[in-house]
C-alpha cells in the first residue's frame, strides 16, 4: 500500500480513528479522574514503605518531633539582663498565640537552654539518683574492659579499684575537676562528671545573647504549617523589637529549611523545564527546514504524555511527582521518533519514510520498552512506575508515527532537515576510527573504574539552602544539640522503664557501645557485670582505700562513699530503676525531651552510636537508627542495586531481541553501542559530579535505551549518514545537559549521565554507520 | 546538694596570674620594665600602685611567660602538677596553654572569653557566671573593675585580693600576689572549696606574634 494510492477519505479516516484511540481513549479516561489526587509531591512517598515495625515508625516520628517541629531563636540586646530578656521572650511568645486564629495555636512552650535555673531541677535529681541511674551502665562497661584482661572474675574488685583510682587521677589532670573538687570523694566513679559531659552541652552564643527554644503545634514540613510558624515568628521578634529597637534576633529551624527548600526546588523545576525546552526548540528551528515539521512532532509528543499518564494512573492510582520527572524522558524519545521519520521522508511521502525506518524504530522501540520493563522489579514506588510509564508512552508515540503522522501530512520534495546534517564520512577509514573509540572507551573504563564511588545519600536529592542551614546549624550548636562523637543516632522501644534498661543491656552484649547519657544507663538485675560485682563490694572498698592510699590520696576522705556500697543494692533494684527513670524522664525539658519519652503505649530512649554501623540483627525488633535520612540512604542504596540488577537482565533480554532483529552480529553491535557510551557517560559524571545517585543509574538506563535506537539506526543504514541520530542526539544532549547545571545534585548527576552517554552514543553511531570496506570497494 | 548549673560551670577559675589589659595595647601605668616596677613604702598601700605591678609591657611581639601549677585538693595529700605559657598579644588578647599534663587552653579574646579541651572542642564561658568575671578582671587586668569587686591588702612580699563582691566571695577565698623585683613571681588562689592554686612564673621572654597561644612544643 502506498501513500500515493490513498484517498483523501482513506487518510482521513484512518487519522481519525488513530486519534480516536490514542488521544481520545486516554484522554476520556483522564478527564475522569480527580488531578488534585492524581499526583503524590510528597518525595517520600516515591520511597519504598520502610520494613519495619509499625511501633518504630511511629516512635521514631515522636522522638524527632521536638526537633523538627520546634525554632531555635537568638536574641542579643547589650546590656540587658538574661532574665528580662526571657520574660519577654515568653510574653511575645504567649501574645503571638493569643493574635493566631482560632484552634492555630503556634507555639507549645519556650525553654531556655542557657538558663542554668532551669536546669537545676533536673541537676538535683541527676545528683540525687546517680547510683541508680548510671552504677548499672557505669558498671557494665568497666566489666566488659576487665573481660578483655583474661583475668578470674574474682580479681575483679582489685582490678576495678585500680582502674578507679586510675580514672580518677587522669580527671584530675584536666581543668574541669576543678568544679567537683567538693564532690569527687562522694563520687570517685566519676559519675556526675561523665553524665554532665554525655548531656547535650551547655548552650553558648556569644556574651549576651539569650537562646530560646520553641516548640511549635504546626507541622513544620507542611506548607500550612510552615506559613503559620513564620506568621508566629514574625511576631515574636515584633514584639521584641518594639521593645528594644537595637535588638539583634537570628532564628531558625527545620521549618524554614522546608519551606525555602520547597520553594527554590519547584523555581528550579519550573526554569529547567522551560531551558530544555527551549534549547530543543531552538535546536529543531536551526537544524529542520519547515516549521510544519517541526509541528508535526507535537502529535507523538502529546500521544505518548497521554498514554504514560493513563497508563500510570490506571494501573498505580496515583503518580508519585518523582516518576513524573523521570517519565518526562518520553518527550524527548517522542520527538526522536518524529525525527527519525520525518528525517528519512527525503523526496517521498511519510508512509514510504516509515517502511525505511520501520526496522530499527520497531527494534529500538521494543528493545528499549523491554529493557525499562525490568524496572517495575525495582522497590522504589516511582522507579516501578517509571517501568510502566515510559513503555506506555513510547507505544504510544510508536503508533503516533505509524497510524497518524503518515496520514496527516502532506508530500514534500524537499528534504526536511538542513543540508550538512546529511553529510557523510565517506572517506574516512572505518577501522581507524573504531579502534581510536574503543582506546577511548578503554581510557574511559579506566577513569570509571578509579574514581567509581555510590552517592546514596538523600541530602543529593534536596536543593541546597545554604544561609538558612548554615544558620539553624549554628544555632543548634549553641544550643549544645550537636555531638561530634555521635555518627549515628539510634533508639530503642520498651514497654517498661526496667524492660528499657534491659534493652541497653541487650545493645551493649551484641557489641554495640552506647555513646552519650545512655551510656551510664542499664539494668543491675540480671547483668553479669552486677552479680560478679555485688558479693566483692566489701573486697572492693578495701582495695579501693588501700589504692587510694598508695596513691597519695587521704582515703578517709572517701570513706563515706565506701560505707555507702553497702546499701547499693537497694539503689539498683528494678523498682528503684523504674522510679528514677520515670523521674528523669517528666524532668527532661526542651530538646531533651527527645532523648527518653514515655507515651501510651510504653518507653522509648535514643543513644548515640560512635560509629555508623547497621542495627544488629538480634535487636532489629525493638532498635533502629533515629535519624530518618540514614534510613533514606540505606533505602536509596538498595535501590540502586535494585536497579542495577533489573538494568542488567533487560540488557541480557535487549540483547537477545536485537540478535534476533539483526543477526549476530549486527545485534551485538546494537547492543554494545548504547552499553559503550552509557560506560562513558557514568564516567563523565563521576568525574564531573562525584558519586553515582541512584538517578544516575535510572539515566544510565534511559540513556541505555536511546542508545539502542542509536545503534539500531547506524546499523540499519550504515554506509549513509545517521541523519535523524544526529539530529536526536543533539536535541537530547542539548536538553539533559541544562539538567547538568541543576542545584539538586542527583538531578545533575542524570543530565550529565545522559547527555554524556548520549553524544558518546552518537560518536558511536558515526562511526557504526561507516561503510565496511567491502562495502566501500563494491561504490567505487 | 550540686545542681547542674554547677556541672555546667566546670572549667578552672584558673590563671589570676599576670594582669594587662586585653582591650588595650596601652598599660594603665607608664609602660615601665616589669623589673622596674614599684618597691618603695610609700606607694604599698596605695591600690592603683600595689596593681600597676601586674603591667604588661608593651612590644610588638607576643608576651610570653612560662609557668608551673600546683593544685591542692583536700583530698589529696600532693598537690598535682601543670605546666604551660600565658601569652599575651599585642592588641592585649591573652592565651594560657597548659601543655604538661594534659593540653587545655583558655583564650581571653575581645568576642568572649573561651575554654579548649584536650580534643580541641572550644566553649565559651558564660560572660555572667562570678568565675568568668575573675578570669576576666584578674588577667585582663581590669583595675576599675578589681578596686571595685575586690579588698586589695598590701604583704611583705606583695599583696592580698580579697573578693568584695557576691558573686565572687561564693567561689574564692582570696588571692594572694607575690610580687618580687616589680614583677609578678606567685599567685596562690584559694578557692572557697579548700583548692589552692599556686602558680609559678618564669622571666617574660617574647616571641613572634604567629607563636600567640602555640608554645614551643605545640605540634
Amino acid at each position: 500500500m502506498s501513500g500515493e494510492r490513498l484517498s483523501p477519505a482513506r487518510r482521513l479516516l484512518t487519522a481519525a480513528l488513530a486519534l480516536a484511540v490514542l488521544v481520545g481513549l486516554p484522554l476520556a479516561f483522564l478527564l475522569t479522574r480527580d488531578w488534585h489526587d492524581a499526583v503524590n509531591e510528597d518525595i517520600r512517598g516515591s520511597l519504598p514503605t520502610l520494613a519495619e515495625n509499625p511501633r518504630l515508625h511511629a516512635v521514631r516520628e515522636e522522638l524527632q518531633a521536638p526537633a523538627i517541629n520546634s525554632v531555635l531563636l537568638k536574641v542579643i540586646v547589650s546590656g540587658t539582663d538574661a532574665k528580662d530578656i526571657r520574660a519577654v521572650i515568653r510574653e511575645a511568645v504567649a501574645q503571638a498565640d493569643s493574635q493566631a486564629d482560632a484552634g492555630q495555636a503556634v507555639f507549645g512552650g519556650v525553654f531556655f537552654p542557657g538558663d542554668t535555673d532551669g536546669m537545676k531541677n533536673l541537676g538535683r535529681f541527676i545528683y540525687e539518683n546517680r547510683l541508680t541511674l548510671f552504677v548499672p551502665g557505669w558498671l557494665q562497661t568497666h566489666w566488659a574492659d576487665f573481660q578483655k584482661t583474661g583475668q578470674p572474675a574474682d580479681t575483679f574488685s582489685d582490678w576495678l579499684a585500680k582502674r578507679t583510682v586510675d580514672e580518677l587521677e587522669a580527671f584530675l589532670e584536666r581543668s574541669e575537676a576543678m568544679a567537683y573538687a567538693e564532690l569527687l570523694p562522694k563520687d570517685p566513679w566519676l559519675l556526675i562528671p561523665r553524665a554532665q559531659s554525655a548531656l547535650p552541652q551547655p548552650a553558648s552564643a556569644g556574651g549576651d545573647a539569650v537562646l530560646a527554644w520553641l516548640a511549635t503545634e504546626q507541622d513544620a514540613l507542611s506548607p500550612a504549617g510552615q506559613e503559620v510558624i513564620a506568621t508566629g515568628l514574625a511576631k515574636v521578634e515584633s514584639v521584641l523589637r518594639n521593645r528594644w529597637p537595637q535588638a539583634k534576633i537570628e532564628s531558625g529551624g527545620v521549618y524554614e529549611i522546608a519551606r525555602q527548600s520547597e520553594a527554590r526546588t519547584r523555581q528550579e523545576v519550573s526554569v529547567l523545564n522551560i531551558a530544555m525546552l527551549a534549547v530543543i526548540v531552538l535546536l529543531l528551528v536551526a537544524l529542520m527546514r519547515r516549521v510544519a515539521d517541526l509541528l508535526l512532532a507535537l502529535i507523538p509528543l502529546g500521544v505518548s504524555v497521554l498514554c504514560a499518564a493513563a497508563v500510570g494512573l490506571l494501573v498505580f492510582g496515583k503518580i508519585q511527582v518523582l516518576a513524573l520527572g523521570i517519565s518526562s524522558v518520553v518527550l524527548g524519545l517522542a520527538v526522536d521518533y518524529t525525527v527519525h521519520l520525518v528525517a528519512n521522508r527525503r523526496e517521498g511521502n511519510l508512509l514510504e519514510a516509515w517502511r525505511c525506518i520501520r526496522k530499527p524504530l520497531l527494534a529500538g522501540c521494543f528493545s528499549s520498552c523491554l529493557g525499562l520493563f525490568f524496572l517495575l522489579l525495582a522497590p522504589l514506588p516511582a522507579v516501578s512506575q517509571v517501568g510502566l510509564m515510559v513503555p506506555a508512552g513510547l507505544l504510544g508515540a510508536l503508533a503516533a508515527v505509524r497510524w497518524i503522522l503518515p496520514y496527516i501530512a502532506p508530500a514534500c520534495a524537499k528534504p526536511p532537515l538542513r543540508a550538512f546534517l546529511y553529510r557523510s564520512w565517506r572517506g574516512a577509514p572505518r577501522r581507524g576510527w573504531l579502534t581510536g573509540l574503543l582506546v577511548a572507551w578503554l581510557v574511559l573504563l579506566s577513569m570509571l573504574a578509579v574514581n567509581l564511588r555510590f552517592d546514596d545519600k538523600i541530602v543529593s536529592y534536596q536543593i541546597p539552602v545554604g544561609e538558612a542551614m548554615e544558620r539553624y546549624q549554628t544555632l543548634l550548636d549553641e544550643t549544645g544539640q550537636s555531638d561530634a562523637q555521635i555518627r549515628s543516632r539510634w533508639f530503642t522501644v520498651a514497654s517498661t522503664p526496667v524492660g528499657l534498661l534491659q534493652q541497653l543491656n541487650d545493645i551493649r552484649a551484641a557489641g554495640v557501645d552506647p555513646v552519650g547519657p545512655a551510656a551510664l544507663l542499664g539494668r543491675a538485675k540480671g547483668s553479669e557485670a552486677w552479680t560478679v560485682f555485688a558479693p566483692q563490694r566489701e573486697a572492693y572498698a578495701e582495695a579501693l582505700f588501700k589504692e587510694l592510699d598508695a596513691r597519695g590520696f587521704d582515703a578517709d576522705a572517701f570513706e563515706g562513699f565506701t560505707d555507702s556500697l553497702d546499701d547499693l543494692p537497694d539503689e539498683l533494684t528494678d523498682t528503684a530503676a523504674a522510679e528514677a527513670l520515670s523521674g528523669l524522664s517528666g524532668r527532661l525539658e526542651g530538646p531533651m525531651r527527645g532523648l527518653l519519652m514515655q507515651d501510651a503505649d510504653g518507653w522509648a530512649g535514643t543513644f548515640g552510636v560512635a560509629e555508623e554501623i547497621e542495627v544488629p540483627a538480634s535487636l532489629k525488633s525493638t532498635t533502629a537508627v533515629l535519624d530518618e535520612r540514614a534510613v533514606l540512604n540505606r533505602v536509596l542504596a538498595s535501590a540502586r542495586h535494585a536497579v542495577l540488577r533489573g538494568a542488567l537482565w533487560g540488557f541480557l533480554a535487549v540483547g537477545v531481541v536485537l540478535v534476533w532483529v539483526f543477526g549476530w552480529r549486527n545485534g551485538l553491535q546494537v547492543a554494545l553501542l548504547p552499553a559503550f557510551a552509557v560506560v562513558g557517560g557514568l564516567a563523565c559524571a563521576t568525574i564531573w559530579g562525584g558519586g553515582l545517585s541512584l538517578l544516575s543509574v535510572i539515566g544510565a538506563v534511559l540513556a541505555y535505551c536511546l542508545g539502542l535506537d542509536y545503534g539500531a539506526f547506524a546499523v540499519h543504514f550504515r554506509g549513509h549518514a545517521p541523519v535523524s541520530v544526529r539530529v536526536s542526539a543533539l536535541t537530547t544532549a542539548g536538553a539533559f545537559a541544562v539538567l547538568g547545571f541543576s542545584e539538586i545534585k542527583a538531578v545533575s548527576d542524570l543530565g550529565v549521565v545522559v547527555a554524556a552517554s548520549v553524544l558518546f552514543a552518537w560518536l558511536g553511531a558515526e562511526c557504526l554507520g561507516l561503510p565496511r570496506r567491502a562495502d566501500r570497494v563494491q561504490d567505487h | 546538694m550540686l545542681s547542674l548549673a554547677v556541672l555546667l560551670v566546670a572549667v578552672p577559675l584558673a590563671a589570676v596570674p599576670t594582669p594587662g589589659s586585653p582591650s588595650s595595647s596601652e598599660p594603665t601605668e607608664p609602660a615601665s620594665d616589669v623589673a622596674t616596677a614599684p618597691s618603695g613604702t610609700d606607694t604599698d598601700k596605695d591600690p592603683s600602685a600595689l596593681l600597676a605591678a601586674l603591667a604588661w609591657p608593651p612590644g610588638d611581639q607576643v608576651a610570653r611567660v612560662a609557668f608551673t601549677e600546683e593544685r591542692q585538693f583536700p583530698f589529696r595529700r600532693f598537690p598535682k602538677r601543670f605546666s604551660g605559657t600565658l601569652d599575651r598579644s599585642p592588641s592585649g588578647e591573652l592565651i594560657l596553654s597548659y601543655t604538661q599534663p594534659v593540653r587545655e587552653r583558655l583564650l581571653l579574646l575581645p568576642e568572649g572569653i573561651y575554654f579548649e579541651n584536650a580534643d580541641g572542642q572550644r566553649r565559651e564561658l558564660p560572660a555572667e557566671a562570678g568565675y568568668v568575671r575573675v578570669l576576666r578582671d584578674l588577667i585582663g587586668g581590669d583595675q576599675q573593675a578589681l578596686q571595685r569587686d575586690w579588698q586589695i591588702e598590701p604583704k611583705t612580699d606583695g599583696f592580698t585580693l580579697t573578693p568584695k563582691a557576691p558573686a565572687l566571695d561564693g567561689s574564692l577565698k582570696r588571692v594572694e600576689v607575690t610580687v618580687a623585683d616589680g614583677r609578678v613571681r606567685g599567685v596562690q588562689v584559694f578557692l572557697s572549696d579548700g583548692v589552692v592554686r599556686r602558680y609559678t612564673f618564669d622571666q617574660l621572654t617574647w616571641v613572634p606574634p604567629a607563636q600567640f597561644g602555640r608554645p614551643a612544643d605545640t605540634p
